[in-house]
């Protein structure tokens, strides 16, 4: 049958179109040639293109993967399986798995999400493990327009987009010199004054534009504006009136008091209600000179800087002068609202795309609920995330959480010359062919066109297959078995045999098919949903024929296990493709991508004042939340219209929108499931035990620093099991990045890896599996860098956990772990700043580890009313999740000693993110216990202060900071995301 | 008491109905596979959640016709006690066994959340031993649920006392606000007319055990327990 493997309607050599439909370069396909001693046939070009794809071979990331710890006195099972299996003693085990899914949820999102939930169930059982629980990990475009920040680097290849900017403290020297007349001298002055009080009205861009419009308007008219200077608390202007008038007093006087009458309404929220906007009087001072001129406009223009709003002149845009520009204002009006500043770049978000994001995420939402619920398995946890860079690149990554007894463990081999291979499931047709290179190439831009490469799902399908699974593996004479994932029936085929070192012959005649003249290349490549392949004992097939009959199920004698170590597929009656199963799988492609560290991270440097004032004047461009028909307190003070903002931040805001169409209770097994716990709490009602499990990933993190922010995803994971009072055992991670051949992103990844490998070390934590996704970028735009984790702890006993939540007044507070008190990487700044620089700080692993030991502890002794991590958002939006009532705090003991009223310090101690803590929550009769217990751990325990009813007051050793009603921020929060929803 | 709990291939609910019988309760519980023509002599019948056949028609539309259905029938026409949670109460109306429809959540979307309801008629033996008003807190997890029945229907089934429960808020109000899926009338469970069928949306097995956050719905067994007992159906 020679002729069949000599395929003469390959062109020789291939053309360039066909090697990309199978998805190989031209120096795969020789390798190829070389490997295999002659030139592969169409069918087994596509058998290469799939097995040597990133998403099956790993050839990008393999030599990575290969460093992480793997073993552990749990681990049954490691990577390379379907799923990874971990001991929980008492003869159970607890088996687990994440996987990605976002290629085709951006293309499809229902079936997309949904066959990637489909997947991960399959995974699970294919261990022989009832599938509990699972988790979503989501990352989306924000659902609202949002302008870009700063112009991208310019340098395609540049990986993140950061250029930091240097201080400039050089003083601004004239571009333009005004001709200065001796006779008749000219009436020129510069004029300041106050706004009440000196309010910070002029912090947002709406009222600073204002002001510029209403200096505008004046200009020419009755003076010449040589330059202004909007401060967020006064106005400085450089008038010419004329030459020489003899009422240039009486005309300043009437230009300000103008222009106060013109801006008298913009001090809503920032001054009482009733008091005057504006100081009465003002500053002048004549100028009778060019040089006295020159230094006082010099002084005018680098008032902010002075002030520390920004670190150079020109960045900020509410100052303009006739000696910069020739004009006080440009022509353009962009060019004067919009001047160019030396920001990072951040992507934009237009309205386009806002709807394709909430498109997006809706269809994602109904397709993981239909899978899971329809299937019986509780959507127990996850994450919700938004991020310019996901626009039209969402992540969906899954987790499934089985269990099963521990000497019952299947696994995917086919053992035993002479045994029979089963094909179970459903029918195979087209959708889906090359789901796995489509997986393993950028996005293109016109994705719509890809839906046949998107499968559909059968979660009724998937149900019989997994109770048939579940049944058949008490029966005598099962070898092994596997789901058809990526690459199908070649996949599933090829990795059995290997593991077991031997061979497989298929006869795709006999494999059910459900389109017609399916041709053997289709048929090997599809990804047809919910099939599995069952390797039985030879002559032992009736009684596992007679279960799958039962549950409906076809099931087909499609081949036999080889004692040579060969896929061989016959179709029509002759062999089609005879591939030796080692040069598909060990000598797949191994590559050593080159790396090299972006110029954005050699230049990073941590967040100044500048910086930050910069992102909070972003921040405020926009109103500032309120809740319908509710008068914004005034004046708002800047710590509570910061937390509002935070609080309706989708990415923050309460997620019952998603979760509530998730069936996260089925099986009575789900102690805690979404909003009452950090990680979701499942009992294993055989044993009593729980587990607590839980997903984290912080794109923004990674994005400033790889290697610091890929160990704070494993060590904020950690964070959740612990808090709610479980061991972490180990985890799955999935690893969501750009184009692996672009060396800045295959930093990332690099570095990720090590990051990883340095929090895992500390903890003594595995790695039992997961999986890795690159090409994760559309039009040379890669997302953040996101590892995702999901982690598996372990309670001893299921209903002994930590709740996250608190209703009552009356107890007590504390903060535990250690502190940095900085704004970088954290929501406020990175997400709602849209900064996207700062410097990380390194993990302190031993108060972590004192923490978790103290937690675990305190959880036994039942003295915690409530534990909660400080995470996205930072100290005061963890208190508005955890304290159902209201809170008072002093956070003097918190911040860096003699730093207490600085407003950047304090900011910094309210919505800083770095550090690992935990926020707890103690009744009084276990308070002493707490306080004892913190100095027999050595753990660094600060009492915060305790839960009121009604308010959330912060003070700062005794003075207070702000106060402000606790009800319209649980609010705020509350309704956040489903506002954001409607568009 | 015997029960039998009927097991259609998507069936989800099945387990946690077994677990209520055997673990929470005591029951001498057995699964009935839906191929079965036998209930092998229960005193009552649980039709758990899920999705009877994939559901893709209409729910319980295809579970109607299979054998064990017909026994169902034939167990709760001869008074047997029948009680149908989520599906099961949509394969119960598919069957003829309770009057109405159930239709599409109003807000179109899967629903997975905690409701309160509010005891109507304790004249029957899954809540005799409540008291009419007595509030449940039980939740309710589907996207089909929204009952459905003209006005001369709830006029009959109100007058009757057949309508066991209604949608609430924690105050007893039975509000819109408070009605999850846009059922008329907020009803939430219904009776058949010799009152030994009873069919409802929210999942009482869910909340029989104060770790799963509530053991309200324990009390509907506690019930059958009771007038089993008393009554030994």
């Amino acid at each position: 049958m020679a002729d069949k493997l000599t395929d003469t309607s390959v062109p020789d050599p291939p053309s360039d179109e066909l090697l990309h439909r199978v998805g190989l370069t031209r120096a795969e396909y020789e390798d190829a040639c070389v490997k295999l001693g002659r030139k592969p046939n169409l069918v087994e070009m596509g058998i290469f293109g799939a097995m040597w794809s990133e998403h099956c071979c790993y050839k990008s990331s393999k030599r990575y993967l290969k460093t992480l710890p793997v073993t552990g006195k749990r681990v049954l099972q490691g990577p390379g399986e379907n799923a990874g299996v971990m001991d929980l003693g008492n003869g159970w085990a607890v088996v687990f798995k994440i996987e990605s899914h976002n290629h085709p949820s951006a293309v499809e999102p229902f079936q997309g999400a949904a066959t990637g939930v489909g997947g991960i169930i399959r995974d699970i059982f294919a261990m022989g493990a009832r599938p509990i629980a699972l988790l979503d990990s989501l990352r989306f475009g924000n659902l609202r327009y949002i302008p870009p920040v700063g112009e991208p680097a310019a340098a395609e290849d540049n990986g993140g987009e950061i250029v930091a900017a240097e201080a400039d403290q050089e003083a601004v020297q004239p571009g333009v010199v005004i001709p200065w007349q001796d006779s008749p001298a000219p009436y020129v002055c510069t004029v300041a004054w106050l706004t009440n009080l000196r309010a910070q009205i002029f912090d947002r861009g709406p009222a600073a534009r204002k002001a510029i419009e209403e200096i505008r308007k004046l200009h020419g008219d009755m003076a010449e504006v040589l330059a202004y200077c909007v401060l967020p608390d006064q106005i400085q202007l450089a008038l010419w009136i004329a030459d020489d008038p003899a009422d240039g007093d009486e005309t300043v006087a009437a230009i300000v008091n103008m222009l106060k009458a013109s801006l008298a309404d913009l001090g809503e929220g920032r001054v009482k209600r009733g008091q005057p906007v504006w100081e009465t009087g003002y500053r002048a001072h004549r100028k009778y000179d060019q040089l006295e001129l020159n230094e006082a406009v010099n002084r005018l223009e680098y008032a902010p800087v002075q002030r520390s709003l920004v670190s150079q002149v020109k960045e900020y845009p509410y100052v303009s002068s006739v000696w910069r520009y020739g004009v006080a204002w440009p022509d353009a009006d962009a060019e004067l609202f919009e001047r160019p500043r030396e920001v990072p770049h951040c992507p934009g978000v237009t309205e386009e795309q806002a709807a394709r994001n909430r498109y997006l995420l809706g269809g994602v939402v109904e397709g993981i609920a239909h899978y899971g619920n329809c299937i019986g398995i509780p959507t127990v946890g996850g994450e919700v995330v938004f991020d310019p860079s996901y626009s039209s690149n969402c992540l969906v990554n899954a987790m499934c959480v089985g269990v099963m007894k521990s000497d019952a463990l299947l696994k995917g081999v086919a053992h035993g010359p002479g045994n029979t291979a089963l094909i179970v499931g459903a029918k195979t047709g087209r959708d889906g062919v090359q789901g796995a290179t489509f997986a393993s190439v950028d996005l293109p831009e016109d994705y719509a066109k890809e839906r046949p490469a998107v499968q559909v799902g059968d979660p009724f399908m998937e149900k019989l297959l997994l109770e048939a699974t579940l049944e058949i593996m008490k029966l005598d004479g099962l070898v092994g078995l596997q789901d058809f994932g990526a690459a199908g029936l070649t996949c599933s085929c090829v990795e059995m045999a290997a593991r077991a070192g031997t061979g497989m012959k298929l006869n795709l005649d006999v494999v059910p098919q459900r389109a017609k003249d399916l041709t053997a290349y289709e048929m090997m490549l599809s990804e047809s949903q919910e099939r599995m392949m069952v390797i039985v004992e030879r002559g032992k097939e009736q009684p596992f024929l007679d279960v799958f009959r039962k549950w409906g199920l076809t099931a087909v004698e499609c081949g036999e296990v080889l004692p040579q170590q060969n896929l061989s597929v016959w179709h029509n009656g002759g062999e089609v493709a005879k591939l030796p199963n080692v040069i598909l799988g060990d000598k797949a492609p191994d590559y050593d991508r080159p790396v090299k560290e972006p110029e954005y991270f050699a230049n990073r440097r941590a967040l100044n004042d500048a910086d930050i004032h910069q992102a909070l004047l972003r921040i405020q461009d926009q109103p500032a939340p309120v809740l319908p028909g509710e008068e914004l307190p005034e004046p708002l003070s800047k710590f509570e219209e910061m937390l509002r903002r935070l609080l309706v931040s989708p990415a923050i805001a309460c997620k019952y929108p998603v979760w509530q169409q998730y069936d996260y209770m089925v099986r009575t097994n789900t102690l805690a499931g979404p909003g009452l716990t950090d990680a979701a709490v499942l009992r294993i009602k055989e044993t009593g035990q729980g587990l607590a499990v839980a997903t984290d990933g912080s794109g923004r993190h990674v994005q400033l620093d790889p290697k610091l922010g890929a160990a704070r995803a494993v060590l904020e994971a950690a964070r959740n099991v612990i808090a709610v009072g479980a061991e972490p055992l180990g985890i799955t991670n999935c690893l969501n990045f750009g184009n692996p051949e672009k060396p800045d992103r295959m930093w990332q990844f690099a570095q990720t890896i090590a990051g990883m490998n340095e929090a895992l070390g500390e903890l003594e934590l595995p790695v039992t599996g997961g999986n890795v996704s690159f090409y994760n970028e559309s039009g040379g735009r890669p997302i953040l860098p996101t590892p995702v984790i999901g982690m598996v702890g372990l309670l001893a006993k299921a209903e002994e956990y930590v709740r996250n939540r608190i209703e009552s007044p009356g107890l007590e507070l504390y903060v535990l772990g250690d502190f940095k008190g900085r704004l970088d990487g954290s929501a406020l700044i990175f997400d709602l700043g849209r900064t996207r620089m700062g410097d990380l700080a390194s993990h302190n692993y031993r108060t972590f580890r004192e923490c978790q030991r103290f937690i675990l502890e305190a959880t036994r002794q039942n003295a915690l009313a409530a534990c909660h991590d400080i995470a996205d958002g930072g100290l005061l939006t963890a208190l508005v999740e955890m304290c159902g009532s209201g809170a008072s705090i002093d956070i003097g003991k918190i911040l860096p000693e003699g730093y207490d009223n600085d407003v950047h310090n304090q900011l910094g101690a309210l919505f800083g993110e770095e550090g690992h803590r935990w926020l707890i929550a103690v009744d009084q009769q276990h308070r002493g216990w707490v306080r004892t217990a913190a100095l027999h751990y050595s753990v660094k325990m600060v009492q915060l202060g305790e839960t009121i009813d009604g308010e959330l007051i912060v003070k700062c050793n005794n003075e207070l900071v702000f106060g402000c009603r606790w009800d319209p921020l649980a609010k705020l929060r509350q309704q956040g995301l489903a506002a954001a929803l409607k568009g | 008491m015997k029960v039998a709990v009927v097991i259609f291939p998507g069936s989800n609910c099945d387990h946690d109905a077994l677990h209520v019988s055997g673990k929470v309760m005591g029951w001498d519980v057995i699964p009935v596979w839906h191929e079965s023509a036998e209930l092998g002599g229960a005193d009552l019948v649980i039709l758990p959640g899920g999705f009877s056949y994939g559901d893709y028609l209409r729910c319980g539309a295809i579970a109607r016709f299979s054998p064990i259905v017909e026994a169902v029938i034939r167990h709760a026409k001869a008074g047997g006690l029948t009680l149908g949670i989520c599906n099961g109460f949509q394969v119960l109306i598919e069957a003829g066994l309770l009057p109405g429809a159930l239709l599409n959540n109003t807000c179109l979307e899967f629903r997975c959340i905690w409701t309160y309801l509010k005891v109507q008629a304790t004249n029957s033996p899954f809540t005799r031993e409540l008291e009419v008003g007595d509030l449940l807190r039980v939740p309710i997890a589907h996207g089909e649920g929204n009952y459905f029945a003209p006005p001369e229907l709830v006029k009959q089934l109100a007058a009757e006392h057949r309508i066991a429960f209604r949608y609430c808020d924690e105050h007893g109000k039975a509000t819109e606000a408070a009605n999850p899926n846009g059922s008329v009338d907020n009803i939430a469970g219904i009776l058949n007319e010799g009152r030994n069928v009873l069919g409802m949306m929210p999942h009482p097995e869910r909340a029989s055990e104060l770790v799963l956050g509530s053991a309200d719905g324990k009390r509907i067994f506690e019930s059958l327990n009771a007038a089993y007992a008393d009554v030994g159906w």
